[in-house]
């Protein structure tokens, strides 16, 4: 049996590859599809010609599969990216590996040569297959037309399967062009891994410990978003009083005006976050890798307290800390059997978290009174948000904008905050708004950027008025790599090199050119009137914030490596870090 | 520092990606990789890495191949030796 078709006047015509994956696309009910096409993918392009599935065509590779990662980030479904070979998949790896890095879901079809001129170095031949297989879940290199269904529905399973990530398609033009032969079902073999059951008898343990402890403190990741388990997360918390502690991704899981919220840890972190983990007896960590940005230093994290690590990747478990219990589940099932066996008079330390609470209102109230020459970042971020509404999709890129955000940008819905936590990859923001927008398009989406970043990826910014997607970019113009400044500052003796831009172009007609309004404020009310009404009217806004690079230092700061307690504070900010110095 | 044998059973898809794959994680464990010993039929491919290191990155090795989606089964076991491998002579032909 073959799929081909009788048209209207009775002439069979060929059902290629392409065609039966297209259409199973659109059966597939994924509608956006995001990408740049060159000769080996033309023939798939083709076969959307007419289909009910729109293409977002983007400047540049990088920036397609970075609104896929997005895009997928915000369904929760994989986004879709399709390129050609050669450079155009080449283009794709640094995309790759932050949906890797970030458990972001996304499938990645690539064009490539015929299989006949396979290792000859044909024309933009490139082993993608190869390139990307250390920094994807899984690959897919289609030989024969009837496995490119199988290999694609298996890529979308594949990229929700326990926790998420990339998977890549590789397929070469004469498999697309071909006729499918039999039922299309293929011989695709994959050994799908699934969600495992938590060991209840490890979550008793688990709730043991956590009865026995003095002051608890929970670590939100990442992980917690992706199971959905805010609520149960929050549940545990109130039932102990347990001050909440997040990673980078971890702040886009739990509602930043809650109670416990301390705010993220780590290098980039809140102070009362950092004090909350320093002086806990037990972590209570979720859904997270316990990477080097949000521990510092693993030893000293791991002395005089007990650690209970849950997360759907067992590989996880122990690779950067030895937990005291380590349970392999989805956040939400083991969340709720912990809530279980939780009893529901449990003691509260309220006064450990007033004593957090109060580090965080002095730091809150030293950052009001703080002020810099031009615009300060943390009232720039203050002043976005106060006319943002809280459900907002807020993207940044990667740099001292993204820090500071880290800081100061208040996440008020859950899965609302996309950014670029593991690979730290700049440029990520532009398109990663872009994906969000196309994702929810009556959503409000902000883009903060910094200059350094904007400049990676600005050419997408065409897509805005291409396909109405009315972004807010927000610049930090600092005119430097101001992490990178900052480092060379504290840890290179002021040795300032290859980080300053002499002449960076005008971002107010960089936008006009894509006929977007761009604004410069002179201060913060023009800041919040220009946002405010960008928002109320929906329409395109590029804000150039100009930040002085001199005083754009971003601190609280603890040195890589380094435990949370030798955190730089900002001059003239001064706290007691340990509990129990009388200072409670 | 000890010596440790870790079996790998691998999906056979006629290709040599799922291997590879197997090994661009062994090569990113921070073991010594003193042997390696493959054979395969029809459905699998049986791999057998001996390796120097401690058990924590041992272990680490088998966590992460064991996510991989063309991994049948993965374990170590201490290696009491690692077994010489006689190498084919290969000859140099020009057809």
């Amino acid at each position: 049996m073959n799929q081909n078709q009788v048209n209207q006047r009775g002439v069979i015509t060929v059902v290629r590859a392409v065609d039966a994956l297209a259409d199973e696309i659109v059966k597939m009910n994924i509608k956006e599809v995001f990408g740049i096409p060159g000769g080996q993918i033309m023939p798939l392009f083709d076969a959307f010609y007419g289909k009910d599935a729109k293409i977002f065509l983007f400047r540049h590779e990088q920036g397609a599969i970075h609104a896929a990662d997005a895009y997928g980030r915000v369904t929760k479904r994989p986004g879709v990216v399709m390129v050609t070979s050669g450079p155009g998949a080449t283009n794709l790896a640094t995309g790759l590996a932050n949906a890797m890095m970030d458990s972001s879901p996304l499938v990645a079809l690539t064009g490539q040569v015929p299989t006949s001129v396979f290792g000859r170095d044909a024309f933009q031949e490139t082993d993608i297959v190869g390139l990307s297989m250390p920094i994807v879940k899984h690959t897919f290199m289609v030989k024969k037309p009837e496995d490119l269904i199988p290999a694609f529905k298996a890529a979308y399973r594949i990229a929700t399967d326990g926790r998420p990530g990339p998977v890549l398609v590789d397929i070469p033009r004469d498999v697309q062009l071909s006729e499918v032969k039999g039922n299309g079902s293929g011989g695709i073999n994959v050994n799908y891994k699934g969600v495992p059951e938590p060991d209840i008898g490890l979550v008793a343990y688990a709730v043991k410990l956590l009865m026995e402890a003095k002051r608890p403190v929970m670590l939100v990741g990442g992980g917690v978003c992706w199971s959905n388990s805010t609520e149960e997360a929050l549940a545990i918390a109130e039932a102990l009083w347990m001050p909440i502690v997040t990673t980078l991704p971890g702040k886009n899981c739990i509602p930043n005006n809650h109670p416990l919220f301390m705010g993220p840890a780590g290098m980039h972190g809140r102070v009362e976050a950092d004090a909350a983990l320093i002086n806990s007896d037990l972590v209570l960590a979720v859904g997270t890798r316990f990477s080097d940005r949000t521990v510092g230093d693993f030893k000293e994290f791991q002395r005089g307290r007990r650690i209970i690590h849950i997360d759907i990747d067992k590989s996880e478990i122990g690779k950067n800390v030895k937990p005291s219990v380590g349970i392999i589940g989805d956040a939400k099932a083991t969340l709720r059997m912990m809530l279980e066996l939780i009893p529901k008079a449990a003691v509260k330390n309220e006064a450990f978290v007033n004593w957090l609470k109060s580090i965080k209102e002095a730091y809150e109230k030293f950052r009001e009174q703080d002020d810099m020459p031009g615009f300060a970042p943390w009232k720039v971020l203050k002043v976005v948000r106060e006319v943002t509404p809280p459900y907002a999709i807020t993207a940044t890129s990667v740099g001292s904008h993204q820090m500071w955000s880290e800081l100061h940008w208040d996440v008020y819905v859950p899965g609302t905050f996309i950014t670029s936590a593991g690979l730290g990859t700049m440029g990520f923001g532009l398109p990663a708004a872009l994906g969000a927008k196309v994702a929810k398009p009556n959503v409000p989406v902000i883009d903060i950027d910094g200059d350094g970043s904007f400049q990676m990826t600005m050419q997408n910014l065409a897509l805005v008025r291409e396909y109405n997607l009315p972004i807010i970019v927000v610049i930090f113009d600092n005119s430097t790599l101001m992490l990178v400044r900052h480092w060379q500052m504290l840890l290179y003796s002021r040795r300032i090199i290859g980080v300053d831009f002499q002449a960076n172009p005008d971002f107010i007609k960089i936008a006009e050119a894509y006929g977007i309004d761009g604004v410069r404020p002179s201060n913060y009310d023009e800041l919040r009137s220009s946002v405010s009404r960008a928002i109320r009217n929906n329409e395109p806004l590029v804000v150039d914030v100009t930040i002085d690079r001199e005083r754009d230092l971003v601190l609280p700061w603890v040195q890589p490596g380094k435990w949370l307690a030798e955190v730089t504070l900002p001059d003239g900010f001064k706290v007691n870090l340990r509990y129990g110095d009388g200072n409670e | 520092m000890n010596n440790y044998k870790i079996s790998i059973t691998l999906l056979n898809d006629g290709s040599v990606d799922p291997l590879v794959r197997a090994l661009n994680v062994i090569r990113r464990g921070k073991v010594n990789v003193k042997s390696i010993i493959m054979s395969s039929n029809q459905n699998h491919v049986n791999v057998e890495v001996y390796v120097e290191g401690i058990e924590d990155e041992v272990n680490w090795v088998c966590n992460k191949l064991n996510k991989l989606y063309d991994i049948v089964n993965v374990s170590y076991t201490t290696s009491i030796s690692i077994p010489k491998v006689q190498s084919l002579q290969v000859g140099e032909r020009n057809g």
